[in-house]
């Protein structure tokens, strides 16, 4: 990772870079073109066009929630997408985590249409997951404006949290920090938003004419703190390095 | 083509209500034994009798490796390898034994089928550095720690 990005990590808790593997990230992504259009039965083409039109195939919003469900589900059977992220972004991934790495198990699939009614509701993700673990969002096409994400860096997130806390019921304030600090971010395919689970982030109504199709998944070191949800249904190992094999095998056998 | 022989773990949880978020209750050890049963199908196999019990935050009892042989079973579906859990430690000792039994081991809601010595080593990893992680978590030493952490 280049220096800039780790400082611009640290102090504003995200940013974007771009594939240091760009064969494995293309790869990954015709993977999940060729599953989405054998679900739904139709001939793949250009993988640009194709994901972009995504929407064409649906005609309510039930029929893209669903398939969105199923396209999760199908995307791990002959894959381990987690692990594909990680060698696409290769370069960054091990200087944050380290080398001995927990990888999610079943990575999000976001599929939001033009004019879908169902955006993501502002939220965190830490907690319950852990401060320890970095989001890899993941664009399988250009996400920009409304078809994109927005978030609050560390110090406005820390603001709006303050905000909350002093008084939950006011809905106005939070909103006007949300509305005066949250960034809409343009990540084009071919790079990854990385964020600090800690933000708040969301997404609003996708007004563009395109389709938004993009993953979202997790990586912690395997010694960092726990979050409160369970590590065994989350998170499967993804590495280790031989010196952890080796220090685990000599406490199993001496300790 | 023989069917393999599971036997199964059940977990009597401690509370029968809410064990975890977004579940209204525990299922009961009726309702385990039949989704253990319709998994064990689901591998090929078929569940033995009697299920073995294990009681929340207590472990399971090493009994069970005497029943693997009396009922001459070649695999063990545990419900949840919380059935292994007695506080923060899962007893990786047993889990190694049960291998060692068997060479099959399925976990029903983790999703998990350790089916060779890779992937049973791999997960004994896991189960070896959650025990380490959550003796630090919890301890005063780590909170201690943490509270006077200044990084900034």
């Amino acid at each position: 990772m280049a220096e800039t990005s780790f400082e611009e990590f640290e102090q504003r808790g995200y940013c974007i870079v771009p594939a240091s593997n760009r064969d494995a990230l293309a790869s990954l992504r015709v993977h999940i073109r060729d599953v989405a259009f054998k679900l739904i039965g139709a001939p793949a083409g250009d993988v640009d066009i194709d994901l972009n039109t995504l929407h064409k195939h649906f005609a309510t919003p039930e029929q893209s929630t669903q398939f969105r469900l199923e396209l999760t589900k199908a995307i791990i059977e002959h894959k381990d997408v987690g692990a594909a992220v990680f060698e696409a972004f290769n370069e960054y991934l091990p200087r944050l985590v380290g080398n001995d790495v927990l990888s999610q198990r079943v990575p999000n699939v976001v599929f939001q249409p033009p004019g879908d009614p169902h955006p993501t509701e502002l939220h965190r993700d830490a907690p319950a997951n852990s401060p320890y673990e970095v989001v890899v969002w993941l664009p399988l096409v250009d996400c920009f404006g409304t078809k994109s994400m927005y978030l609050l860096d560390r110090r406005s997130s820390r603001e709006a949290l303050a905000v909350y806390r002093a008084n939950p019921e006011d809905r106005a304030a939070f909103q006007s920090v949300l509305e005066s600090q949250s960034v809409q971010l343009s990540v084009p395919y071919g790079s990854a938003l990385l964020f600090w689970p800690a933000l708040f982030h969301g997404s609003v109504v996708n007004a563009e004419r395109e389709s938004r199709l993009s993953l979202n998944t997790r990586f912690k070191n395997l010694f960092a703190p726990l979050g409160m949800k369970d590590p065994f249904r989350y998170f499967s190992i993804l590495h280790t390095s031989p010196l952890t094999r080796m220090g685990m095998q000599f406490q199993r056998e001496e300790a | 083509m023989n069917k393999r022989h599971y036997l199964g773990v059940t977990l009597a949880y401690a509370s029968a209500v809410n064990p975890e978020p977004g579940i209204q209750r525990a299922p009961t050890l009726e309702e385990q034994t039949r989704a253990l049963a319709l998994a064990a199908n689901r591998q090929g196999g078929v569940l033995v009798k009697p299920v073995v019990t294990a009681r929340q935050n207590e472990g399971l009892d090493p009994g069970v490796l005497a029943m693997i042989d009396q009922l001459g079973a070649d695999a063990v579906i545990l419900l949840t390898i919380d059935s292994l859990r007695c506080g923060d430690t899962i007893d990786g000792v047993l889990l190694q034994s049960i291998w060692d039994h068997t060479g099959r081991i399925d976990l029903l809601i983790e999703d998990v089928r350790l089916t060779d010595d890779a992937s049973f080593s791999n997960y004994l990893y896991m189960v070896a550095a959650m025990n380490e992680v959550r003796q630090r978590d919890s301890s005063t030493e780590w909170s201690e720690l943490i509270a006077s952490w200044d990084a900034e």
